[in-house]
């Protein structure tokens, strides 16, 4: 109880709700334009964040997050362009509904459900947490590098349409980790004489590249054109709330747990919450003839899971330091910057702070709804505001982010590296979230492969001979069975998609 | 259900994609090398994994992966090297990325130089006339810009941000 009051104390400071408020309206903005993804929010608001006290910090992050995911529903219910990929899975009902004259019923879905979502993937994270903490205490070097090892196979086998290119990017990401000193022989590694990558590759700089300078660039290919198209006004949000909640608990419930598991599974994010979950909506639904035709009940469910997930996500990051998503990977970041360096010490000897962070989550979720309010009436102003103003400010914003992130034009050069990189990346379809776990992962997976290794002198029977380090390995080698029998079974998919594409 | 779906929702239009022979030779090559080099890194003394052990599995992994790309991309037959979309052929449009690419470059050479303030007006000032907003506009935003940058960096975060050749402000 001592701790709780502690972390009410840490929370209940004006610099932190003022914080968390002016987060919260940049992650709404930012959400709210199309093509301004909820990383790149989380990207762009890291470099503030080395400058606030840690529960702020954190606090920042988390209530910016929460809010993209859900501001991306409002360009996709109004113009039908999701503002965030975890918004697209339900964007043609949402959309439909607004063409037949009820945009409330589906945004006030929105808000509704991505706060109740919210809410229920906190829950599980508060009680969840501290008791596998409990338990990941036991934890050696083998069952790290399983879990290190299962969070990169999800990452790579949940988001790509072509599993070599998961894999390839997942090897970009993991070569990045190795550079520097930072290694088990402690000698220069792929360093090239450079004393500033001695330290290794700044990963702040690394994520404005690929998820912010990447936009810019491709604005400018696209010649800074959008959205034209006005907006319509949008109703009272609030009025089909309890008729929904009464007829659409179930769907409800399901999505809340859909969204958490998939959030704590390592390497899954919110835009695959929301895929699974609409397609599992309509599969029980009684009418999936409806799905896809401005029907109100896939949004429910997809859209508490997807915010549900986030919330979730943060289980293994906080517990593990294995990210669940490309957000959190930038969150444990930010962890180690400011001293919380995420395991399961972090809540023997912090706890506090940790139940700030939880309290954070509860406040932003609550927040939402008069927020999301606000954004919707307003969503007629922030759907005006074109590319071509924004993204010229966006690109100063990342140039002094990435200096800031070590005070040296250092920064803005591997900021400029990975941005074309991350740009051709996409344009080729290799996923960036293998890229990005796999920078954070790498040096977590590397250790404990070395270690085991040398602790052991090269008998591999060591990685499996501790009962829950074969545990997670009988897991691990199911997940690879699963994945290898769906691709025995449709072999051909991948390759007529990939023919399909250049029309 | 397909989570690669919507970022191509967003960006259909725009296209500048490797054949799979390209991306399959290029990952080769730099398997090789990777495994090259880590071969050539300091062992640790009495031991048979050190630092070389981690980067020569990733340079396996990355042949693989490239062999199978080999594989499909030598099987579709002669595709071109690489495929650019009209909007990306556009000599305007191509000149405009080389712009933005060249004004964060002068950005890493010239900020010591010049400093701050004066460097964020040009490069928010051309990236504006880049995409076409109208000039007025976009001097007044460009200034604005930078000035609010140094601000809140600068002043409220405690940035360096280099000063060059422009006096410090009273903030």
């Amino acid at each position: 109880m001592d701790v709780i009051l502690q972390a009410f104390a840490l929370v209940a400071t004006g610099n932190v709700i003022v914080t968390i408020i002016a987060a919260s309206m940049f992650g709404l903005f930012v959400g709210a334009v199309p093509g301004l993804t909820a990383t790149m929010a989380t990207a762009l608001l890291v470099p503030l964040t080395f400058f606030m006290e840690p529960v702020a910090a954190v606090g920042a992050i988390v209530a910016c997050s929460a809010m993209a995911i859900f501001a991306g529903d409002i360009p996709g219910a109004l113009l039908r362009i999701p503002g965030t990929p975890a918004s697209a899975a339900y964007v043609e009902d949402t959309y439909k509904l607004t063409q037949k004259g009820q945009a409330e019923l589906g945004l006030g879905a929105c808000v509704l459900f991505s706060a109740l979502g919210g809410l229920f993937g906190t829950i599980v994270l508060i009680f969840a947490a501290p008791s596998l903490a409990e338990f990941a205490v036991k934890f050696s070097s083998p069952e790290y590098f399983w879990i290190a090892l299962l969070g990169l196979t999800c990452a790579v086998f949940m988001g790509a349409s072509s599993p070599a290119k998961g894999l390839l990017s997942l090897f970009i990401g993991l070569t990045i980790a190795s550079v520097g000193l930072n290694n088990p022989a402690g000698v220069p590694r792929l360093t090239f004489g450079s004393t500033e990558m001695m330290a290794g590759i700044d990963f702040i700089p690394v994520m404005i590249g690929i998820f912010a300078i990447s936009e810019v660039l491709r604005t400018v290919l696209s010649g800074g054109e959008g959205w034209q198209q006005a907006p319509e006004a949008v109703g009272n949000i609030f009025r089909d709330w309890g008729g929904m909640l009464r007829t659409y608990w179930k769907q409800l419930l399901r999505g809340n747990i859909t969204g958490t598991a998939v959030g704590i599974l390592p390497g899954a994010g919110s835009d695959v919450a929301a895929y699974v979950s609409y397609a599992i909506s309509r599969r029980f639904s009684k009418t999936p003839e409806k799905y896809g035709t401005g029907h109100v009940e896939g949004v429910v469910e997809a859209g508490a899971a997807n915010n549900a997930s986030l919330s979730s996500a943060w289980v293994p990051a906080l517990v593990f330091g294995i990210p669940g998503d490309t957000m959190t990977a930038i969150v444990i970041g930010v962890l180690y910057v400011k001293g919380m360096n995420p395991g399961p010490t972090l809540f023997i000897f912090n706890p506090q702070t940790i139940y700030a962070v939880f309290l954070i989550f509860i406040l932003a979720n609550l927040i939402m709804i008069p927020l999301g309010w606000a954004l919707i009436k307003f969503s007629k102003n922030i759907l005006r505001v074109s590319k071509a103003v924004l993204m010229p400010l966006i690109l100063i914003f990342c140039i002094v982010g990435a200096f800031a992130s070590n005070n040296a034009v250092y920064g803005v050069t591997i900021m400029l590296i990975f941005g074309v990189v991350g740009y051709l990346m996409e344009e080729n379809d290799f996923p960036i979230a293998p890229c990005v776990l796999g920078i954070v992962i790498g040096p977590i997976l590397e250790k404990n492969l070395i270690t085991t290794l040398i602790k052991s002198q090269g008998n591999l029977l060591d990685f499996i001979n501790r009962p829950i380090a074969f545990a997670i390995f009988a897991i691990f080698c199911l997940l690879w069975l699963s994945i290898i029998v769906s691709w025995i079974r449709a072999p051909r998919r991948t390759d007529e998609m990939l023919r399909a594409e250049p029309d | 259900m397909n989570p690669g779906l919507p970022d191509k929702i967003i960006n259909q239009v725009l296209s500048m994609r490797f054949s799979d022979t390209m991306l399959g030779t290029v990952f080769l090559l730099a398997g090789i090398s990777l495994a090259w080099y880590s071969f050539n890194l300091p062992a640790i003394p009495g031991q048979n994994y050190g630092a070389a052990t981690f980067p020569l599995l990733i340079a396996m992994g990355l042949i693989g992966c490239s062999a199978r790309l080999l594989y499909t991309g030598i099987r579709q037959g002669s595709e071109p090297w690489v495929f650019l979309s009209d909007q990306v052929r556009s000599p305007r449009k191509l000149a405009g990325v080389a712009a933005t690419l060249l004004l964060v470059l002068s950005y890493i050479v010239f900020v010591q130089v010049i400093g701050f303030i004066p460097t964020a007006i040009i490069i928010t000032l051309a990236m504006f006339l880049i995409l076409k907003v109208r000039p007025v506009k976009a001097v007044i935003l460009a200034v604005l810009a930078a000035i609010l940058c140094d601000f809140i960096f600068r002043t409220m975060l405690l940035v360096p941000l280099p000063f060059g050749i422009v006096p410090r402000l009273p903030w």
